[in-house]
């Protein structure tokens, strides 16, 4: 079994119009995926990344340097990430592809990485 | 199996339904507490808290207690908010959200109160009536721009002018958020009562939507109905009136509910599938609104909507009770509708022959919209024997403007009395 992340990339601004009713059935949507996946044994964790505070860090002439991520409700952020495990890529494709994320939002989109094992 | 803190387990706190529960429920006492100038600012805090749900629960995991996380969140938002304020910066901020009720915990009837007071806000009579059911469907109710839109079929940008009007008259004044007493009582609950009517009157007989039935509309206009019987100030006849003539009819609707566009006639419904849970709750509201010496348009609209409804057949139906009942609401509630179902009844009790009187009786600029008028002209025609009559008047009907139901229907009659 190989590890892989699933980043979920959005814009917070694109939900600003939907009703309760609507955020109702797709955070429904979501937890019945990862449920369904969870029960499959696929599904390790998920975690929340926060949308505000982000900091940068450089090293700059040997000292750390941090910065404001630039954040927005008009940028495009990873929100969030599922971490699933799969037999190989394509099964963990095949499983990123059900994931409700990809319904929601026009800028919603899913970056599938292998977690290396060595 | 996801450790803890992952997507959650349980799916129990997503009852359908919960977050339009839950959105009125804030928006009402955040509202409350800020006043009419401060209903945009509680709106915006209680989407910030739904919003909020939607970037951390996917990944994040529900939490334990999704209300009350819902609660702190949009009265931080408020605060927030009113910190940034400056045309509110009269208000005690800090205090001023202190005592809200933290979500799960709280008491039942402090809730119905602040629901309450939003409701007689959303229904302020400085609004029209539209501007007022467009008002508290948004706030009161916890629906969307688009769900309006769809519910009261009209577009989306006429949707949020009326709101975005409907807001900014009733911040002029800065009003208070709450139930009024003594003498404006009155006056403002039968806003209410009117708005409530229209509601309900949106959501089970727009012949002209693409299904002419809106359940959602029908459940809010009863919620809102008994909610203003649940508060002792507001509990009227009148309000037990309305309440029962909401359930009597939605007690109907699952009748009606399985063939749209076509409507069922009130004739050939399958009767067995009437809701008799609600058609019971109708009859307790109509007991208790037979206090005091004032009849509303409502109790005897109440009667009316009891009479069929509680009928075992349409054959069985008290036709002659019903005569009368109409005939007393054209004296109080003057319109081509109550004329016209008077017209009816009298053929239904009398007889064809008396039917047809009764609807020449009916001067032309009494009638209204003339397709109705001359679908009972058919309907006593074609009783009567003259079925060349009825299929006359049915033609005539149908050369009329219709909407699509209605039109079915018509058609459908006009066959049936042409082939025999």
């Amino acid at each position: 079994m190989a590890k892989f992340a699933l980043l979920l990339h959005d814009m917070p601004g694109d939900y600003a119009k939907l009703s309760p009713s609507e955020i109702e059935r797709m955070i429904g949507a979501y937890i019945a995926w990862s449920k369904d996946l969870a029960k499959r044994g696929k599904l390790i964790n998920g975690e929340k990344l926060s949308d505000q505070g982000g900091r940068h860090l450089r090293m700059r002439n040997g000292k750390v340097q941090g910065s404001d991520g630039p954040y927005a409700e008009t940028r495009e952020i990873v929100g969030g990430l599922y971490l699933i495990s799969a037999d190989n890529l394509a099964e963990a494709e095949a499983l990123a592809g059900t994931c409700p994320h990809l319904n929601y939002g026009k800028n919603s989109w899913i970056e599938l990485r292998p977690i290396d094992q060595m | 199996m996801p450790p803890a803190g992952g997507p959650s387990d349980s799916i129990g706190p997503l009852v359908d339904g919960l977050f339009r529960r839950v959105a009125g429920r804030l928006t009402a006492q955040l509202a409350r507490r800020i006043g009419t100038r401060g209903l945009e600012l509680a709106e915006d805090a209680v989407a910030h808290a739904f919003l909020q749900a939607l970037r951390n629960w996917p990944t994040g995991g529900v939490p334990e207690q999704p209300e009350a996380w819902l609660t702190t969140v949009a009265k931080n938002a408020a605060l927030d908010r009113l910190r940034q304020g400056r045309h509110i910066a009269a208000l005690p901020i800090d205090d001023l959200l202190a005592d809200l009720p933290p979500g799960e915990a709280h008491f039942a009837g402090e809730i119905a109160d602040d629901e309450l007071a939003l409701l007689f806000a959303c229904c302020h009579p400085a609004l029209t009536v539209e501007q007022q059911v467009t008002l508290t469907l948004k706030l009161g109710c916890g629906f969307g721009v688009r769900e309006i839109a769809r519910l009261m079929l009209a577009d989306e940008r006429a949707v949020q002018q009326r709101l975005v009007r409907a807001k900014r008259i009733l911040a002029e004044d800065d009003l208070p958020v709450s139930i009024p007493a003594g003498a404006a009582l009155d006056a403002r609950l039968g806003a209410v009562h009117q708005a409530l009517y229209l509601m309900f009157t949106e959501g089970h007989s727009a012949t002209d939507a693409p299904s002419p039935i809106r359940p959602e509309l029908v459940a809010e206009a009863i919620r809102l109905a008994e909610l203003l019987l649940g508060h002792t100030q507001t509990a009227t006849p009148e309000g037990s009136a309305l309440a029962a003539l909401f359930c009597f009819h939605a007690a109907r609707l699952p009748a009606r509910h399985d063939a749209p566009p076509l409507m069922a006639l009130l004739e050939e419904q399958d009767r067995s599938r009437w809701d008799t849970a609600l058609r019971d709750r109708g009859v307790i509201h109509l007991h208790r609104s037979a206090r005091g010496d004032r009849i509303s348009p409502w109790h005897v609209e109440a009667e009316i909507a009891a009479c069929h409804t509680l009928a075992p057949s349409f054959a069985g139906t008290d036709w002659q009770r019903l005569k009368l009942l109409y005939r007393h609401l054209t004296d109080i509630k003057p319109g081509p509708m109550p004329l016209l179902a008077a017209a009816i009844a009298t053929g239904y009790a009398d007889g064809p022959g008396a039917g047809l009187a009764a609807l020449d009786r009916l001067a032309a600029g009494d009638v209204g919209p003339m397709a109705p008028y001359l679908a009972a002209r058919a309907e006593f025609l074609g009783r009567n024997g003259d079925r060349a009559g009825a299929c006359r008047a049915l033609d005539e009907a149908l050369a009329l403007p219709l909407g699509r139901a209605d039109r079915t229907l018509l058609a459908a009659k006009r066959r049936r009395m042409a082939d025999g």
